[in-house]
């Protein structure tokens, strides 16, 4: 396998979502994506009481020269993967620069606040519009929607990875990719994420050209 | 209708707090904020409704009684005099009639309490279908349960006054199973919520076709069951309550106690309640402190006078006319009972603490006069 | 995932691990025999990944009742010459401490290692806090790895230090070692065969006699970590800062030099033995420096340790600057002396002190865009999962207690079930401490009658927590005629640290039948009065709860039913749906109970029709809602 050059050290990635969104399954797809691909990987994981609603993060970091702890400095997360707008939003605040790329699941996960009528969720029009004033490219994946083409909206989060992968953000392979998939997920749902990773891969390639035109 | 744009905090507030709820049940089970366990009542969580019918149906927030007396009276509330020093219905209410009444002999036979008048009436107003259904407190003074009795078997089963407030008017929130009149035997705090339900349709209140209110000079609070069981009297079939007595009966067995056991479990409420005889229902029933087999009854509204009639017609009831001697003693309890809680209330009033004085200062002051 | 990688028998393939799973095979590479621990995050996975795999190496693996036992059994192992591995999470630590001071006076024999997972900041915890100074208090030596790797590496050595100096050893994790993956170099597993033997003449006794021996073997742990690799330091030999570094900062350290391009001016000595200090490996980095930072994780430990060392041979050194945590010039997130650490911590401080400032490679986001962006997004709760049983249980006790009148108290305790301490737990909980500090609590309060408390107390406990800590309170209660209501919450597993299952679940560690130890028959067995009720069933339970509290005494109500994210993969959901047109939505009578109040994540607010609705990818169909709900408008699909 040809060893890729990382366009800069390290690449930080942030991969986020709420408790159950399959945050941690897509942290290891990526990471040992990154590993097939002869890069050194370290992953932070945030998911204290994950499963019980809160927001989840992966910290992703790939390097080649030296070695790096597993969470990224404030401002310099290079690609945010975002299973939530609002998390997303909130990992930018926090890690955001000038030309973060963004990847959003346009599908809410309304918080609990915001379900009992103490808060509100913003306009996703009005977020996404600010977030393009402030980062160089916002790409907005209707992944839970692709997902529930194939009958199972869990999978949300390998047409994320897909569209991480269409996205050309970051040096990966589609073919690494899948090779991971294939590893990392069980025998009987594998042609599933499979078609799940080429709906997400697809979408960004289409959302790419529209914009080039 | 005077009406006040309150809700649930103001309920919380002026009720609970303070200690006033009758336990009637007209704001228990409509939404999922105010709940009863066996005879407690509690809001368990606010609901922020700043306009609630929690508010509006509640026996001890302002309530209208001129308004309900012309609904419940029609013209009758008018030929009405309050301010008449003399007569009965300033003191009693709207009175058409005034008997010593008990179950006739084509009544049968069962165990109620004195004259057994309301279950033979209730009895039969059920099979002669005028309603399909009776909201009624049925089990033993220990282990009282709200029934809504649609046969004449279930009736029967409720006889007997229980002394613990029990909110069966939560029982008109509950499916009614297509029942389309229903009766309801109830504490007077309870007939009057069932007077404000029926205005602002509450539940199936629409369908209450008969009212039967239970002469009421203070009702049990919530210790008292626990308490009954403490002593050992958790299986006794009838309670009774006479001036200086309380007489627990167990099959032949009867056991005295002192009336001033039990006082402490008198409900704060009932301290503050000045309609001791039901002034808003069809027909007053209580006993006469007299003659033990005999029930006071007074006829009120048109549909209780009509009830009545029938009744001693069908031998089903049978009535005598009050004792002449006796007036000046049931109208002197009443009067007594209500100077008592309109000084109070007047006291609390000037202290802006109770919401639910509802008389006009002249009426007051008429009563406080007599 | 990890699993399959921790077995792998391929010396030098490189495989990516989390640093329970690298800690895991780093026992493997040990050769360890006897596994036992209580589960507790940021740890349980290192056990839990032995579990999976034990089979495949026929060692042995246990979840035990608590980690005092835990530590007990494993030292058993350890006298009868086997290597054995305990880990536990820090509050762990405290619940083994007893036995872990005794032991470590008599010693042990073959390899005993102790890994404790301490939780800076409290990601999963109640409480941070630093175990190093509960493990230099008992006088057990500490191992403090940086990496996944370390981690691995040292949990190995571990072992053979521990046979070494016959006694136990601690290796001290993080929250960002544990949860954190990295790439580890698979090394060879060492052959398990191995016979017990425990010798009728050996004997590990605890007398306080023994302290000078434990001291002595201080002494020689010392003299080993003097040799030691993992202590070491990196830059140039001379530098007027030097920074002092353990664990998890060691990375961050080096991150921030070189991103203030400072590496060839400070110089990084990181020991990985903290206990008992490397004194001449530290006193020979202290020598001709001016400035020392200390970068470490939780509370001074390091710092302390080295300006004790300081002080003792300050003559014999220049005059040197400290910054660390006790100084208050390196502060977490919550202030000095607590807390994580990070490589924006680090790069803030040194470029303080050295007055280098530092420019990021990408632009960063104006203050005012981060603040406008941040006033749109409102936070995100901790919230009881789709419906979870607790939700129902909190429910409950809260109408039991309003309906019962007299104020009454909830003592709260340890797990998932601790949410009742929040709002997705409608506030319940008066206190909340510790595993089974709820009936400890509650037997005092209850006892408080002739001072003038008569409010009724109730005491909520999980499955997993009443047989950890919950039944000698019960006994004592019991004893001393305490007067209370013990609720313990059912759901069959150790919920919150991953399903683990406990005494009462039937199986063990390794997935085998396992005897079911019924908490009401132990109940009953001790002399309690004891209910089992169905939290599902609001209106029973309520009775019941009311009828309990009632009654004298301490008695104990059960409130059963499955986690739900264990029923949700085991039965079939059946659905439920909204009639819409019966939703009294924002009216009186309703007031969006079941998505303002009940807030179970799959009670959802269709704002078009502004009614109620059920988000079906996440309902469990449990039903509760159903009965709850005041219009009947929630039913199940086929009785709409």
């Amino acid at each position: 396998m040809q060893k890729e050059t990382l366009l800069k050290e390290p690449v930080n990635l942030i991969i986020t979502g709420v408790g159950g969104q399959g945050n941690i399954l897509v942290s290891e797809i990526v990471a040992q994506t990154g590993c097939r691909q002869e890069w050194n990987v370290v992953v932070g994981e945030s998911y204290g009481l994950s499963q019980r609603g809160g927001a989840v993060s992966s910290h992703v970091r790939l390097f080649q020269h030296q070695e790096y702890g597993p969470i990224i400095p404030i401002g310099e997360a290079d690609v945010i993967l975002g299973f939530e707008p609002l998390e997303a939003a909130r990992q930018v605040v926090d890690y955001g620069h000038k030309n973060t790329c963004l990847i959003i699941n346009s599908h809410p996960v309304y918080p609990i606040g915001v379900l009992r009528g103490k808060n509100k969720y913003p306009s996703l029009d009005l977020l996404f519009k600010k977030l393009r004033e402030m980062v160089a490219e916002v790409l907005i994946i209707p992944a839970t929607k692709l997902a529930s083409q194939l009958g199972e909206t869990v999978v949300q989060n390998v047409v994320m990875v897909g569209a991480l992968a269409g996205s050309g953000c970051l040096p990966f392979r589609a073919d690494t990719f899948i090779e991971v998939i294939k590893k990392v997920v069980p025998p009987k749902v594998r042609t599933l994420n499979e078609k799940a990773f080429y709906l997400g891969l697809e979408e960004a390639q289409k959302i790419k050209s529209l914009k080039s035109l | 209708m005077k009406v006040s744009p309150k809700g649930a905090p103001q309920l919380k507030e002026e009720v609970f707090e303070p200690g006033l709820c009758t336990a009637c049940g007209g704001c228990v089970g409509y939404c999922p904020y105010i709940k009863a366990a066996a005879d407690r009542v509690a809001m368990i969580y606010p609901c922020n409704c700043e306009e609630g019918q929690c508010y509006q149906v509640c026996p001890r927030t302002l309530t209208d009684l001129p308004f309900f007396r012309a609904q419940v009276f029609g013209e009758r509330a008018l030929e009405f005099n309050k301010f008449n020093q003399d007569s009965l219905e300033a003191v009693l209410g709207v009175c058409r009639a005034l008997y010593f009444a008990r179950a006739g002999a084509a009544a049968g036979s069962f165990q109620g309490q004195y004259g057994g008048v309301t279950t033979s009436l209730m009895r039969y107003v059920l099979a002669t279908g005028k309603i399909d259904g009776a909201l009624l407190v049925g089990g033993k003074p220990a282990q009282p349960r709200p029934v809504l009795a649609t046969t004449i078997q279930q009736v029967e089963a409720c006889t007997g006054s229980k002394y613990a407030a029990f909110p069966t008017l939560s029982m008109l929130y509950q499916p009614t199973q297509n029942l389309s009149s229903l009766g309801l035997v109830g504490r007077p705090c309870q007939v009057t919520a069932l007077r404000k339900m029926q205005q602002v349709k509450a539940g199936a209140a629409g369908q209450v076709k008969l009212a039967i209110g239970l002469f009421c000079f203070w009702s049990l609070g919530p210790e008292f069951i626990p308490w009954l069981i403490e002593m050992g009297l958790g299986l006794i079939d009838k309670m009774d309550v006479t001036v200086d007595e309380v007489l627990f009966q167990k099959g032949e067995e009867v056991i005295r106690q002192n009336l001033a056991e039990i006082r402490s479990f008198i409900k704060p409420s009932c301290q503050l309640c000045y309609d001791p005889v039901a002034e808003l229902a069809d027909l007053a029933v209580g006993s006469t402190e007299y003659e033990a087999d005999w029930n006071t009854l007074i006829v009120r509204s048109q549909a209780g006078e009509n009830l009545v009639k029938e009744a001693l017609q069908q031998d089903i009831l049978e009535v005598k006319p009050y004792p002449k001697e006796r007036l000046p003693l049931l109208k002197q309890a009443v009067l007594t009972k209500k100077q008592r809680v309109l000084q109070a209330l007047k006291a609390e009033k000037e202290n802006n603490r109770v919401g639910y004085l509802n008389l006009s200062p002249a009426e007051i002051n008429f009563y406080l006069k007599l | 995932m990890g699993w399959q990688d921790i077995v792998r028998e391929e010396p030098g393939k490189q495989v990516l691990l989390n640093g329970n799973e690298a800690m895991a095979r780093g026992a493997l590479e040990a050769g360890v025999h006897f596994v036992s621990a209580y589960p507790g995050s940021p740890s349980s996975e290192v056990t839990g990944v032995l579990a999976q795999v034990s089979k495949n190496f026929n060692f042995y693996v246990e979840w035990s009742v608590n980690e005092i036992v835990a530590l007990e059994g494993a030292a058993g192992a350890s006298f009868a010459g086997l290597r054995a591995l305990c880990t536990m999470k820090a509050d762990g630590l405290n619940v083994a401490y007893d036995f872990l001071t005794s032991m470590n006076l008599g010693g042990c024999r073959g390899g005993l290692v102790l890994v404790v997972a301490d939780d800076p900041f409290g990601h999963s915890s109640l409480k941070e806090y630093d175990s190093r100074f509960l493990a230099a208090a008992a006088w057990v030596p500490v191992l403090e790895p940086s990496t996944v790797q370390e981690a691995r590496d040292m949990v190995k050595w571990a072992f053979a230090l521990s046979e070494q100096i016959k006694g136990p050893v601690i290796v001290r994790s993080v929250t960002r070692i544990s949860h954190s993956r990295g790439i580890v170099t698979l090394k060879a597993m060492k052959q398990m065969a191995q016979e017990a033997d425990f010798k009728p003449t050996q004997q590990f006794h605890t007398f306080a006699r023994f302290h000078q021996e434990v001291r002595e073997r201080l002494k020689q742990v010392e003299e080993l970590f003097a040799v030691s690799p993992f202590n070491f330091s990196f830059g140039p030999e001379k530098a007027d800062l030097t920074v002092f570094t353990c664990g998890t900062g060691w990375l961050y350290t080096k991150e921030a030099l070189f991103s203030l391009q400072l590496e060839d001016q400070i110089k990084i000595v990181r020991p990985g033995t903290p206990f008992p200090l490397p004194k001449q490996f530290i006193l020979g980095h202290l020598s001709g420096t001016k400035k020392v930072v200390f970068i470490e994780e939780t509370r001074p430990f390091l710092e302390e340790k080295v300006l004790a060392l300081y002080a003792l041979h300050s003559e014999n050194l220049s005059q040197i600057k400290f910054y660390g945590k006790a100084t208050g010039h390196v502060a977490g997130l919550r202030g000095p002396e607590c807390g994580e650490m990070n490589t924006d911590i680090v790069r803030e401080v040194l470029a303080r002190l050295t007055g280098r400032p530092y420019h990021a490679s990408a632009a960063p986001l104006t203050k005012e865009e981060k603040k406008s962006l941040q006033a749109l997004l409102p936070p995100r709760d901790y919230v009881l999962c789709p419906g979870c049983p607790h939700r129902a249980s909190f429910w409950v006790v809260k109408s039991a207690l309003a309906l019962e009148g007299n104020n009454g108290m909830v003592i709260g305790d340890i797990g998932c079930y601790s949410m009742g301490a929040m709002e997705t737990g409608f506030n319940l909980f008066n206190t909340l401490h510790c595993m089974g500090a709820s009936a400890g609590i509650a037997n005092g309060l209850s006892k408080l009658q002739s001072y003038g408390f008569k409010q009724p107390v109730v005491a909520m406990v999980g499955d997993s927590t009443f047989y950890h800590a919950v039944i000698p309170a019960l006994i004592n209660g019991r004893w001393n005629k305490a007067n209370y209501l013990c609720i313990v919450l059912d759901n069959g597993v150790t919920a919150m640290t991953g399903h683990q299952p406990h005494p009462g679940s039937g199986k063990n560690a390794v997935g085998e039948e396992a005897e079911v130890i019924s908490i009401e028959e132990v109940a009953k067995s001790l002399g309690f009065m004891v209910k089992v009720s169905d939290p599902f069933r609001y209106t029973e339970a309520i009775h019941d709860v009311l009828k309990l509290i009632r009654m004298p005494g301490l008695k104990i109500l059960i409130l059963r039913q499955p986690c739900a994210l264990v029923a949700n993969r085991e039965q079939k959901r059946r659905k439920v749906v909204v009639r819409q047109e019966l939703c009294r939505g924002d009216a009186c009578g309703c007031m969006r109970f079941c998505t303002r109040v009940w807030g179970c994540p799959a009670n959802v607010w269709d704002k078009k029709h502004e009614v109620a609705a059920i988000d079906p990818a996440i309902c469990v169909g449990c039903g509760v809602c159903i009965e709850l709900c005041p219009a009947g408008a929630i039913v199940w699909e086929g009785n709409d």
